[in-house]
């Protein structure tokens, strides 16, 4: 095949695709109003996500606020527990250990039981009696 | 500076004025987003026409396919550039609306030029011969294949434009092209005596 030849069968295939194919109609389309649609569009979905993201926000706080109150609350038990234990045991548990092995004295025996007294209770206890 | 430089340095500023325009499309910025699609409004509606073969149908797609890419535009790397990212957005789309339903029938085209100047009864029936022949065989390529030779040879678009644009390599972009033009040159045999 000559090269003027290949050149007309190119130059032919180009015309006859463009033909058949076509350029794309730009002068048929309103591009403003193509633009403006595609915005109004946009609005309407961006509303949409908008709310979404509300939700989303919501159900994101929900998500983390739930383990931390259920960690804060576990955390919380174990203090008071910890608490009452050292309250119950520390201190009355070793005057009363001291008092077995016979290391206290009486009164410091009976401070732990009944408490320090005081002037009020003194006063009771001598009317009392 | 000399021109080449003074490009090089054009270009940088254009793709850091786009990333900064597409990180307020991120943001929720609509006037951003009005200009992203001023800017893609014509290549995206070339591309979409010649996915469909039709005005209002390319209308519709093109705007279907700024929809989509707004909605996805947070996954998007700025940093990268818009309009092949875009694009695939518009032929993807595309091409699953083909398949999923009837869309209009392609438009008559407008009567090319060189139909104008036919010498005689006898040319005028050898080209519409060959002109059928073309439909035909245009008809008859896959519809990746003519999409391919549509934007290689009528829309001028590189062998790199088109991959990126198909999401394919650019062996497979030259292989479809060869192939599209070689069943279209056939049908242009009669020209060659054949």
């Amino acid at each position: 095949m000559s090269d003027e030849f290949h050149g007309e069968l190119e130059a032919e295939l180009h015309a006859q695709l463009t033909r058949a194919a076509g350029k794309p109609p730009y002068d048929a389309v309103d591009w403003d109003a193509l633009a403006r649609r595609i915005h109004v569009a946009a609005l309407g979905r961006r509303v949409i996500a908008a709310r979404r993201r509300w939700w989303e926000h919501a159900a994101l706080w929900t998500r983390a606020a739930i383990p931390l109150a259920v960690a804060a609350g576990i955390a919380a038990l174990a203090l008071i527990a910890l608490e009452r234990t050292t309250t119950d045991s520390a201190a009355p548990g070793g005057t009363l250990i001291e008092a077995v092995t016979g290391a206290a004295s009486d009164q410091d025996v009976a401070v732990s039981i009944v408490g320090q007294p005081t002037t009020e209770t003194f006063a009771a206890e001598v009317l009392a009696q | 500076m000399d021109s080449s430089a003074a490009q090089a340095s054009d270009s940088e500023r254009t793709v850091a004025e786009e990333s900064a325009l597409l990180a307020r499309v991120q943001r929720g910025d609509v006037a951003a987003f009005d200009l992203v699609v001023r800017r893609y409004l014509r290549r995206a509606f070339a591309i979409a026409y010649r996915v469909l073969g039709h005005r209002e149908d390319a209308e519709d797609l093109v705007q279907d396919a700024f929809l989509t890419a707004l909605e996805r535009i947070a996954s998007f790397d700025v940093s990268r550039p818009f309009g092949p990212w875009f694009f695939r957005i518009v032929v993807n789309r595309g091409l699953n609306a083909r398949k999923s339903r009837a869309i209009r029938r392609t438009e008559a085209m407008p009567a090319d030029t060189l139909e104008a100047a036919e010498p005689s009864p006898a040319g005028m029936y050898e080209r519409t011969e060959i002109r059928d022949r073309f439909q035909a065989a245009l008809e008859g390529l896959s519809q990746r294949q003519r999409l391919i030779v549509e934007l290689a040879d009528i829309d001028g678009m590189s062998g790199v434009e088109i991959a990126a644009l198909l999401g394919v390599s650019q062996g497979t972009v030259r292989w479809h092209l060869h192939m599209a033009r070689h069943a279209l040159r056939k049908a242009l045999a009669p020209l060659r005596g054949e």
